[in-house]
């Protein structure tokens, strides 16, 4: 590799961590319940090696009401022991990640179509992307499925020059499945894909190599099976979020249903049913990735994007489309990259399956497998646009490369503007922030009352969560306190609804809720609001009459 | 050539058949401002004056909360003539001047791919996928302006681009078809001026050839304008503009005022955060609604009236030559490919200044370029598939399977249109009246006066339709009055009372919404909509 290239790479990774690391304690302002979740899981198991059910070394993690796939927690165990129980600590494999994630980006570019230029255009557009920045900087496993992804495809291309890569990629694939829910889906379609597409290569490397390898990705992939083949309610999740549920349903069609249930005519059962609605869904559910507005604009909730963007910059729209164009004819012409170019596009193409199963699209975490694509095509639309510059008189070169760097570098400005100074403050509510130090007052007032009772109602549902964690609650104290019991009750704490008529005068109890928990002119002894004062939980005691 | 004709004279059989087929039930009921159309062209019809009494208007119509292009009203004028004023006859010219695109859209491919050796099955492919689309199937089947208007922009481009290509002269009619499309609808007083503005600066030379012709298209187009200049640049004809528009959005400001506060307050949050940034992010959000593949492909408009909501404004397989489409027409560069972009990108620029998008109606100027689009992705697709072989999957096959894939589309739209959207979305044509309304005409000589609540909006019109009021007898006992804004509503005529809360002595039917019937009424009838639920009740105190 040539010098400056080496220095170009190690300057774009340095940026990448940069931007993945910077004040990652408290931008996002705090950490929503599925992070905490994943941090006291971890605590408890690096204590107790148990989560925070008891159950001992879990390969599918009961979180709430819903199973997922384990590693992430795994992850944050070695962290723990140098940050101790803490935002850092729960992020930082993500951040990890997702710094690894360009580094491997500009290895697979490189490998795949032998140009410098284009690998380290598209590792830098990766490392600045706001998508990608955006969950790397919060503990989402997606991400580190994206870098298993990547992993898995860097050892399956190494593997042509060196065979026995090729047991690792398969040791990757199968590790991709325990990270994140969408990858169970997206990995087996790529892993096809890869072999149909390198068929020819494959052939070259030895069968027991080949084998070696498929034992190395069921082998790894083996316990996950069988905990799903065991466990009935790991596929709760997927039912609940799944175009199945007949709840997901929208109106219109729970409507047709309806009307139809009063009808004995043949025709409209035929049109009009869930297995129809299923098959429009899931064609639509694929399309609504391709909503430019979704990409560019708007972006979906607010814990997976910036406020004000979306989840590409702006400018590269036309890159995009220009690159997707030059991608396409370049197919077509079938070239020696012709295999490179089908990977890229098939990757693309497969990443928003997972995601149509699922009732709300368009969704940015449960896609995040089509990163790095988009990068890759914005960097294969530079690369055209610049060499359309070449041909240009060198004063236009020079306008046009000075004014298009100039939008570019407005638009990093503003993004990072609405990243690292709005984000906290339009949308701290949305990470649940106000736990922290709530926790840590409620602690102090502790021994001044009886009970304590939290609400766990929206928008403070899974509270209990959160006390766990800003306490450092001993999880064998915890396992040992709520074991065969379904509620959340530990030391003096009782999560409940709270029923304000019925606890208004019980003096012994301090009560924890949200502005919907208590009338609008109560006195609170405390009140912990969201940085725009949009949401707010107060500590409120009751009076004898 | 022969076969062609055959072919295509099929096709917009099919297309026509599809348009008129039931069009006065289906859609099972005229939304008010149908309803509007059909009674302004039986009293233009009558004695040459609009219902508040108005000789010839010309530059608009006055209409509730609205001042209308008047077009629609004049082309109806014959239907309700021949036809009586019905359903039918209201949106007879929608239906037929639907059915006419069709043909001429195949005359438009001819000239935008002048120089492609396959352009007759560009052209018939085009013709096809547009004589099925649900989009202008819906917007065919009910008196939309808009419609209309996208006939006349076709039509005017195709003399347009004849002018260049054929006989100078083309351009004269050419200019009359443009001009009369922003007398129809308001879409086109923004599209076709700046669409027509680039044409003539990138055929500039072509144009300049003709010059006679030329100018005396553009004198023919400022002397239609002129009368109506005055009017355009007044502040009612914009009113309507501004209650939709997205600039008047204050929280835009509010939110950027906010940011600059939460960065202190210094000079460079200023230029980040500017208002015009944002506006134009808005702007580009209500701009890239309309291409959302949720709308075009799976549920179409949120208004029922525009979409069955069951299949999108368009069918689900166009979505892959959509695709295959535009990365074709870029890449063979055939005849006015570029046309095909231009039009469609700027044809979307007054739906994204509007709060309400994606919109199927204000779009609805783009379709037979979308249409084009896809049709175009078809003959490439039909063109490399007929040789195709790959060990086991037989490109004949492959064809035969997209068939079945546009017949299966196709047929559930259809059948859903026919079976399903009647009985669920009856609501959304403002069912009820025509049935209360008969009934009202049967027994009101038992009574002094009819109070008719406005719970389904805009009573008056159905009346005088329905009942066939005489325009001159209206216009007599009407009494008409404005609201802040000028806009006119009728608050009684005759015996008729809407929405009023004094009414005269003597015994009284109300016809009102039955959640609102006091304890101590007489029900005399209950009027429900198709799909069961109850819609207005008649009743005595």
């Amino acid at each position: 590799m040539k010098k400056n290239v080496v220095l170009l790479i190690t300057l774009i990774v340095s940026i990448a961590f940069t931007l993945r690391v910077w004040d990652i304690g408290s931008v996002p302002i705090s950490l929503d319940w599925d992070e905490v979740a994943l941090g006291y899981n971890a605590y408890s198991l690096l204590h107790t090696g148990k989560d925070e059910y008891g159950v001992s070394f879990p390969v599918l993690l009961r979180s709430f009401g819903d199973y997922k796939p384990a590693l992430y927690t795994y992850l944050i165990i070695p962290f723990l022991s140098f940050f101790d129980l803490s935002a850092v600590a729960v992020r930082l494999p993500s951040v990890s990640a997702g710094t690894l994630a360009v580094l491997l980006t500009f290895l697979i570019v490189r490998m795949l179509w032998k140009k410098d230029s284009l690998a380290l255009w598209a590792s830098f557009l990766l490392s600045i992307s706001p998508w990608h920045i955006q969950m790397s900087r919060a503990a989402f496993e997606a991400n580190v499925g994206v870098t298993a992804n990547l992993l898995t495809l860097f050892f399956f291309l190494k593997s042509f020059q060196k065979s026995s890569f090729l047991l690792l990629a398969g040791v990757c694939a199968g590790l991709s499945m325990y990270t994140y829910q969408s990858e169970k889906v997206f990995m087996p379609l790529f892993v096809s894909m890869l072999v149909l597409v390198y068929k020819k290569q494959l052939q070259k490397i030895s069968l027991s190599v080949r084998i070696t390898a498929l034992v190395a990705f069921v082998g790894v992939l083996l316990p996950l099976l069988v905990v799903m083949a065991t466990n009935q309610a790991s596929f709760a999740r997927f039912y609940a979020t799944s175009v199945f549920a007949s709840h997901g349903g929208v109106n219109f069609q729970q409507r047709a249903l309806f009307l139809v249930a009063q009808s004995h005519a043949f025709l409209p059962h035929l049109l009009n049913n869930h297995y129809v609605f299923f098959v429009i869904s899931l064609f639509g559910g694929y399309l609504a990735h391709f909503n430019i507005n979704w990409l560019f604009v708007t972006g979906d909730i607010p814990r997976h994007h910036a406020p004000g963007m979306g989840l590409l910059y702006l400018w590269e729209l036309p890159l995009l489309l220009i690159g997707i164009y030059t991608c396409l004819s370049r197919l077509i012409k079938k070239d020696e990259s012709t295999q490179s170019f089908l990977v890229l596009l098939f990757w693309f193409l497969l990443a928003p399956i997972p995601a149509a199963f699922t009732a709300d699209v368009p969704h940015s975490i449960r896609t995040l497998n089509f990163l790095p694509t988009f990068s890759l095509f914005v960097a294969f639309g530079m690369q055209e646009v610049l060499t359309y510059l070449q041909r240009k008189a060198l004063w236009q070169q020079y306008v046009l490369k000075i004014g298009g760097a100039v939008v570019m570098l407005f638009f990093f400005l503003y993004y990072l503007n609405q990243y690292f100074v709005q984000q906290n403050y339009f949308y701290s509510q949305d990470w649940q922030y106000g736990y922290k130090d709530m926790v840590a007052k409620v602690n102090t007032l502790k021994g001044r009352y009886t009970n304590i009772v939290i609400s766990n109602e929206v928008p403070m549902d899974q509270s209990y969560i959160f006390f766990l964690f800003y306490s450092k609650y001993d999880p064998s104290r915890y396992q040992e306190e709520t074991k065969g019991r379904s509620e959340h009750q530990f030391s003096s704490f009782t999560f409940r609804p709270i029923r304000w008529k019925d606890e208004v005068s019980d003096d012994h109890t301090l009560f924890v809720g949200s502005r919907n928990d208590f009338p609008s002119n109560i006195t609170a002894l405390s009140t912990f609001a969201s940085l725009n004062n949009e949401s707010a939980m107060l500590l409120v005691s009751g009076k004898k009459e | 050539m022969k076969k062609t004709s055959v072919i295509l004279a099929l096709i917009v059989l099919m297309g026509t058949l599809f348009r008129f087929f039931g069009v006065g039930e289906n859609p099972v009921s005229l939304t008010w401002d149908e309803a509007a159309w059909g009674y302004n062209a039986y009293a233009l019809g009558t004695d040459g004056k609009d219902e508040f009494g108005r000789m010839f208007p010309y530059s608009y119509l006055e209409s509730f909360g609205d001042y209308k292009p008047p077009v629609y009203a004049y082309l109806s004028i014959l239907p309700v003539k021949v036809f009586g004023l019905t359903e039918f006859a209201t949106r007879f010219a929608s239906a037929f001047l639907g059915s006419l695109t069709l043909l001429v859209t195949f005359f438009l491919a001819q000239r935008i791919f002048f120089s492609a050796k396959n352009k007759q099955l560009y052209g018939l492919l085009s013709v096809a996928v547009l004589a099925i689309s649900p989009w202008h199937i819906m917007l065919s089947r009910a008196a939309f302006e808009a419609n209309v208007a996208t006939f006349f922009v076709v039509s005017g481009m195709w003399l347009f681009l004849g002018a260049i290509q054929e006989k100078k002269w083309y351009i004269i009619p050419s200019s009359l078809l443009f001009t009369l499309s922003l007398y129809t609808f308001n879409t086109p007083r923004v599209v076709v001026p700046i669409l027509v503005c680039l044409l003539a600066l990138i055929f500039r030379k072509k144009l300049w050839e003709n010059k006679r012709y030329t100018f005396l298209a553009f004198l023919l187009a400022v002397l239609l304008l002129l009368p109506s200049m005055q009017f355009f640049l007044s502040p009612q004809a914009s009113l309507r503009f501004k209650e939709v528009n997205i600039f008047s959005d204050i929280s835009v400001i509010t939110t950027a005022n906010q940011e600059v506060t939460n960065d202190g307050n210094v000079w460079w949050s200023k230029i980040l955060h500017n208002r015009r940034v944002a506006y134009s992010l808005l702007f580009l959000k209500h701009y890239f609604d309309n291409l959302d593949p949720q709308f075009l492909f799976m549920k179409g408009d949120q208004n029922a009236k525009f979409s069955i909501q069951f299949v999108g404004e368009l069918l689900l397989i166009d979505s892959v030559f959509f695709f295959v489409g535009i990365f074709f027409l870029i890449r063979k560069k055939e005849g006015y490919w570029w046309l095909l972009f231009l039009w469609l990108f700027i044809g979307l620029i007054p739906a994204g200044t509007a709060r309400e998008t994606p919109h199927a109606l204000r779009t609805e100027i783009t379709v037979p370029m979308i249409q084009m689009m896809i049709a175009y992705g078809l003959a490439v697709s039909i063109g490399y598939l007929r040789t195709f072989r790959l060990k086991y999957i037989d490109g004949q096959l492959v064809l035969l399977f997209i068939l079945v894939a546009y017949g299966m589309n196709l047929g559930y739209f259809f059948l859903q249109y026919t079976f399903m959207y009647p009985k669920q979305f009856s609501s959304a044509w403002e069912y009820g009246y025509k049935e209360s309304i008969a009934y009202v005409s049967s027994v009101e000589k038992q009574y002094d006066a009819i109070s008719v609540s406005d719970v389904l909006g805009r009573p008056y019109i159905y009346y005088l339709f329905y009942m066939k009021i005489d325009p001159m007898e209206f216009r007599k006992k009407a009494v008409v009055k404005r609201d802040v804004f000028g806009f006119v509503n009728v608050s009684s005529f005759g015996k008729y009372y809407f929405a009023q809360s004094t009414l005269p002595a003597g015994k009284i039917l109300y016809i009102a919404d039955p959640k609102n019937v006091p304890q101590d009424a007489h029900l005399m009838k209950t009027f429900f909509l198709r799909d069961g639920e109850k819609v207005l009740v008649a009743y005595t105190l």
